[in-house]
């Protein structure tokens, strides 16, 4: 068997012949980067390669950083090792990596969903010999409803709160699912969606990138007496508890998440709503991902790998685990 | 199906105010056998048809070419086996069939030999929408509990028939058979049926009052279940607090009952006697676990009542007469059982007193019921009191943990507790409440990140954690390791201040035995 050309060190995923890191957890001295989530792009290395999609995202996030950017498909060599960026269709700008080396291919996914979603480029099977995956959501429980459902569900429920002269507060991660929903909810209707402040500058960049969503209106520009009675608000989970919330009418708090597919946690989170939402693979989108790319060896990153790799070798898919610092939450 | 699922999911999602519109919605549009099933599932809390649950699993195994290993975590990540197997399905189904449709089917289902039960569930399972599946599977695995408490319910059903809540919750009361008759019954107010109980009136926890003690009405709390006698013409029935129709389970009852004359309903307490006085709770259990039992056990362990409340009299309803008055009918009233004695205080530290010698006297403490009260319906605070004994507790080390159902899916809240043997621990509980939900999150936290190792969906971890736990009484056991099982245990509190090796042994849990058991 040919040296790997993905291995795990204590800074993160190494690749030896290219003597470069992928979203390293450690500051280093090259990093090539999958998108711009906190758990995959951090603070710290000297030079960061990434998409030029995604370079305007990783600035916010990190500051002025050294990037070097490149087009989906443009192959760079570092130290002889061909490196390319493919969509991952998870957030704008987010990639899988490829990796060539002396006839070797790899490919690195990073964090990817299959299903359409117009707030960022399309997915892309890239077919390699060893595929390391993400496993976030590596149940067969999971499975996703399409997103224009959803946006569709969410909607009615913003209206029908709005009648009960209830604040919609609509918990979700500040990029990518924020800007997704802005998008989906564009089918429906054009009022304008009020941000936590966190999201703002991220709405903005995926408006100069060109991504068409509802108009949109910081909370804090808002006079203190307007309690959006009829208002549909964005905001990252951790306001959940938080005093934040008291300055609106009553609100109604739902969150969307692939974790709200269960019960259960809905329950135990006592939101009034779980709306299923999800930016990674679902367990069907993994399994048709693996067969797609028609990898001969799958190694599994994050979240339940264990049972991925189980069940990949019973199916006749040699498959084991890497251990990896991504959160298992999967940025959800 | 399609209105009952959007129902569930109406009733899980809302406040209250929307469960009673979404009620209201679903029973005024309802054909009248669908309104009846719906109420009975609703109101009982289960389903007529029970699957097994392997045979649920070896469908979805079929259905999805899925490994049963990987049903089964799937199973331990989601907490409840009708929400898995809808989940691990990717059903096409258009078939839209009303409700009571259904519960034929999986009466017919059930009849099959098992053998053919699998294939039949693939087939059901390939013709139902995917959006009706988990309400679907919930009538397959029995149990049917939503969060819509039997007061949401009842004003709805006075809502949608224009009769009074109360009267409506009477005839849900005992063994409501659904079927459009019934509908048709409930909505006339003619249900033809006699036996049916009151809605239990609960006490609620003692907190003090600054008012004169003879306010009150003081007895023992005994430590029986509770239980109405219903007399009504030819009609003589006894109910359990959870309207359970226990007429099979204590014949002795109902045949020295023949003896009352008076058409009555009576709330009591029902107990087992030993020599002619109330017996402990631990021989009532051996009642209580026999639906039918033999002439030899009736005369060993003799069931009976005793009697606190009147609240019928001759086809007259007394609920809102004064407890006073109602307790002075019941002790004119002609019956064969003991009658709840009325203990004569004068202050309040007598009622303490009285607590605290309460265990002397078989009982659990003691009630304490304005003499002005009426006899409400559910769990209402200001009127009857129980002041109960503090529990008897333990300090207990944390041995094994298991994921938790429902809300508690896959947060770690079942534990397995033991105490020190020599330098071994023993299991001597399980207990599954107690902690408050940030407690909850932090054990479940330290028990994913302490396992030592996994048996299936138990993780063992480290003698670490120590918890107070409370019980309400002690038993040999031989079905034990260590030979005690406990009544009722809950955690009182986590011990942080405590080092494991400082919870208490064998020694002392055997010591209450002795004193206790």
């Amino acid at each position: 068997m040919q040296s790997p050309l993905i291995e795990t060190r204590p800074e993160g995923l190494y690749c030896p012949p290219g003597d470069f890191y992928i979203d390293p957890w450690r500051g280093v001295e090259r990093a090539v980067i999958t998108h711009a989530h906190g758990d995959h792009a951090r603070w710290g290395s000297r030079q960061y390669f990434c998409t030029a999609s995604g370079e305007a995202l990783i600035h916010i996030r990190l500051g002025e950083v050294n990037t070097q950017t490149y087009a989906y498909g443009e192959v760079f060599e570092i130290n002889g090792v061909r490196v390319s960026f493919h969509s991952a269709g998870h957030i704008l700008g987010s990639a899988q990596v490829r990796l060539e080396y002396q006839g070797d291919v790899w490919v690195f996914t990073g964090d990817y969903k299959r299903a359409p979603d117009p707030s960022c480029e399309p997915f892309e099977v890239v077919p390699c010999n060893t595929l390391v995956t993400e496993a976030t959501f590596a149940l067969p429980v999971y499975n996703w409803p399409a997103g224009q459902t959803v946006a569709g569900d969410i909607y009615r429920w913003w209206q029908h709160n709005a009648e009960l002269g209830q604040t919609s507060v609509l918990l979700c991660y500040s990029l990518g699912k924020t800007q997704r929903i802005l998008a989906e909810l564009a089918a429906f209707t054009d009022h304008p969606v009020h941000l936590h402040g966190s999201s703002v500058k991220l709405v903005e960049a995926y408006r100069q990138a060109g991504i068409q969503m509802l108009p949109t209106e910081a909370v804090s520009a808002l006079s203190k007496d307007n309690k959006l009675p009829q208002g549909l608000v964005l905001a990252p989970p951790s306001v959940a508890e938080s005093a934040w919330l008291r300055r609106f009418k009553n609100p109604s708090v739902a969150f969307a998440s692939g974790w709200m597919a269960v019960r259960g946690i809905r329950k135990r989170r006592n939101y009034s709503q779980g709306f299923v939402m999800s930016d990674h693979a679902d367990w069907d989108e993994l399994i048709a991902t693996i067969r797609d790319c028609g990898a001969q060896r799958v190694l599994c990153t994050h979240g339940r790998s264990n049972l991925l790799v189980r069940y990949l070798n019973e199916i006749g898919i040699p498959a084991a685990e890497l251990a990896t610092g991504f959160s298992s939450e999967g940025g959800e | 199906m399609n209105a009952f699922a959007e129902l569930f999911a109406e009733l899980e999602s809302q406040k209250n105010k929307g469960k009673i519109a979404a009620l209201v919605r679903f029973f005024e549009q309802a054909e009248p056998e669908d309104a009846a099933w719906a109420l009975h599932l609703l109101n009982e809390g289960k389903s007529p048809t029970r699957i097994s649950g392997a045979r649920m699993r070896e469908a979805v195994s079929v259905s999805t070419g899925l490994p049963l290993w990987l049903i089964e975590e799937s199973y331990a990540m989601v907490g409840d086996l009708a929400e898995t197997c809808a989940l691990l399905l990717r059903s096409q189904g258009q078939s839209e069939q009303p409700l009571h449709h259904w519960i034929a089917v999986l009466a017919e289902l059930k009849a099959l030999p098992t053998d053919e039960q699998t294939d039949k569930i693939v087939e059901l399972w390939r013709s139902i929408p995917q959006s009706q599946l988990f309400v679907f599977n919930k009538l397959m695995t029995g149990g049917f509990r939503v969060g819509v408490a039997r007061g949401l319910l009842s004003q709805a059903l006075a809502q949608v028939l224009e009769r009074p809540a109360d009267e409506v919750l009477g005839h849900l009361m005992g063994e409501w058979a659904p079927s459009e008759a019934a509908w048709q019954a409930l909505k006339s107010g003619d249900s033809g049926y006699q036996g049916q109980p009151y809605p239990f009136f609960l006490a609620t926890s003692w907190d003090g009052s600054d008012e004169p003690v003879d306010h009150f009405q003081i007895e023992y709390k005994l430590d029986g279940i509770r239980a109405q006698l219903v007399k009504r013409g030819d009609t003589l029935t006894l109910w359990s607090r959870g309207e359970e129709c226990i007429d099979a389970a204590f014949p002795d009852i109902l045949s020295k009952a023949q003896s009352i004359e008076v058409d009555c309903v009576i709330d009591a307490e029902l107990v087992v006697l030993q020599d002619g006085q109330v017996g402990s709770f631990n021989a009532l259990q051996k009642r209580l676990g026999r639906k039918k039992p033999s002439a030899n056990i009736q005369a060993e362990l003799p069931a009976s009542l005793v009697v606190y409340d009147l609240l019928e009299e001759n086809g007259q309803d007394l609920r809102l007469q004064p407890l006073a008055q109602r307790r002075r009918r019941l002790e004119k009233l002609s019956h064969p059982f003991l009658l709840s004695a009325v203990l004569n205080v004068s202050d309040w530290d007598e009622v303490e007193e009285l607590r605290q010698n309460a265990r002397a006297r078989r009982a659990e403490g003691v009630m304490i019921k304005r003499l002005d009260s009426p006899y409400r319906v559910g769990r209402k605070k200001g009127d009857w009191f129980k002041f109960k004994l503090d529990p008897l507790s333990l300090d207990v080390v944390l041995m094994y943990g298991q994921a938790g159902h429902g809300n508690r899916a896959n947060l770690f809240s079942d534990y397995t507790l033991g105490v020190w043997h020599d330098d071994q621990l023993v299991p001597v509980a399980k207990a599954y409440s107690g902690l408050t939900r940030s407690e909850m999150e932090a054990v479940d936290k330290w028990i994913k990140a302490n396992t030592l190792e996994r048996f299936g969906p138990v993780r063992q971890v480290p003698p670490e954690l120590v918890f107070e736990l409370g019980f309400e009484g002690i038993q040999e056991s031989t079905r034990h390791k260590s030979g005690i099982a406990m009544r009722f245990p809950r955690i009182l509190r986590w011990r942080q201040d405590k080092p494991a090796r400082e919870a208490n042994t064998l020694q002392d849990a055997q010591a209450l035995l002795q004193e206790y058991g």
